[in-house]
């Protein structure tokens, strides 16, 4: 596995254990399929292609919340999500951020959907902010440094409102994985890893 | 020096494209392209809907269709890409466009042996771009 460790001055970005402990599973297996719901960070998709995996990209755009159907009118279905992926493919599927640009009310929808992508046995990787934000925010790119590091970094994407689930609804939005570990950065991230059992 | 060839911004192709010297394409090409041992380049305003196989592609416009690079796959910043690639090294600027999967795999290990062994770059890793935005995690 490759290593930096937080005391290397030349390292600028945050710990990121429960990647590591994921990457380091999946790469026992030779090319593992990895799903990355973007934005896209091309050094995260050369990194993991380096060390063997197939990755894949599909941009995922989160659903916006529907607005309330005026008196007399009937309720607007929205678009079912929907990745452009085949069945049981992927060993690992990077959500990133996008659990906190979707209206809670999604969320079981957008896991059930990662878990039709997912392999038996595969994983599931993502953040979410533990405080809301004071107004809209952008979603964050992602670029691993290494197994265990990794940088948030800004992005161009239009500002979206953010929600901020509690921890206790995001579990039982995945409730069709065995989560293996929910941590909190000091940027008041938490990093979830759960796997399909 | 090797002469440089165009296809311009108004010119528009069907059918398979082949040829033995690099190419830069400004216009629309639908069909398949292949440039054994020469590289391509998709201009800004080119739009190519086709199976692209070259030594180097370099994709700063609009390309729909997999590519196959005996060397390396770029997708500058202002380039989108909605395909499958398959090359030893593969540069995606943060900006770029991508819709597909990235396979570093196939080629790499018999190119960075071969590589290696005659002391050439051939075994030399990806090159990635920087990061654009401030960083703040």
């Amino acid at each position: 596995m490759r290593r930096r460790t937080a005391g290397d001055p030349a390292v600028a970005g945050q710990p990121c254990g429960s990647l590591a402990r994921i990457l380091a599973r999946i790469f026992k297996e030779s090319r593992p399929e990895v799903l990355d719901l973007g934005p896209l960070c091309g050094q995260t998709v050369t990194y993991l292609a380096q060390r063997g995996a197939v990755v894949t990209v599909e941009p995922f755009d989160p659903p916006h919340p529907v607005p309330a159907a005026k008196p007399g009118e009937p309720e607007v279905e929205p678009p079912p999500i929907r990745f452009d992926q085949p069945d049981a493919k992927f060993d690992l599927v990077l959500a990133w951020e996008h659990l906190d640009f979707m209206p809670p009310e999604r969320l079981p929808e957008f896991a059930d959907e990662i878990l039709r992508v997912l392999r038996d046995g595969g994983w599931l990787f993502l953040f979410s902010l533990m405080a809301p934000t004071s107004g809209p925010d952008r979603m964050r790119r992602y670029r691993l440094l290494a197994d265990d590091m990794i940088v948030r970094e800004a992005t161009e994407a239009a500002p979206r409102r953010r929600w901020a689930s509690s921890t206790r609804e995001i579990e039982r939005a995945l409730k069709g994985f065995s989560i293996q570990g929910v941590q909190l950065q000091r940027n008041q991230m938490r990093e979830f890893s759960a796997h399909k059992v | 020096m090797e002469k440089l060839v165009n296809i311009g911004q108004s010119i528009q192709i069907k059918g398979e494209l082949t040829g033995n010297e690099d190419l830069t394409i400004e216009g629309k090409v639908d069909g398949k392209i292949f440039l054994k041992d020469h590289n391509l380049t998709v201009g800004s305003n080119g739009k190519i809907t086709a199976d692209i196989h070259a030594k180097n592609v370099t994709v700063v416009g609009e390309v729909v269709g997999n590519i196959t690079a005996d060397d390396k796959v770029e997708v500058a910043e202002t380039g989108s890409m909605k395909g499958d690639v398959v090359a030893p090294r593969v540069v995606l600027a943060d900006g770029a466009r991508f819709k597909g999967s990235i396979d570093m795999e196939t080629k790499p290990r018999a190119v960075a042996g071969l590589g290696a062994a005659l002391g050439g770059d051939a075994a030399r890793p990806a090159s990635t771009a920087p990061a654009k935005g401030p960083g703040n995690s």
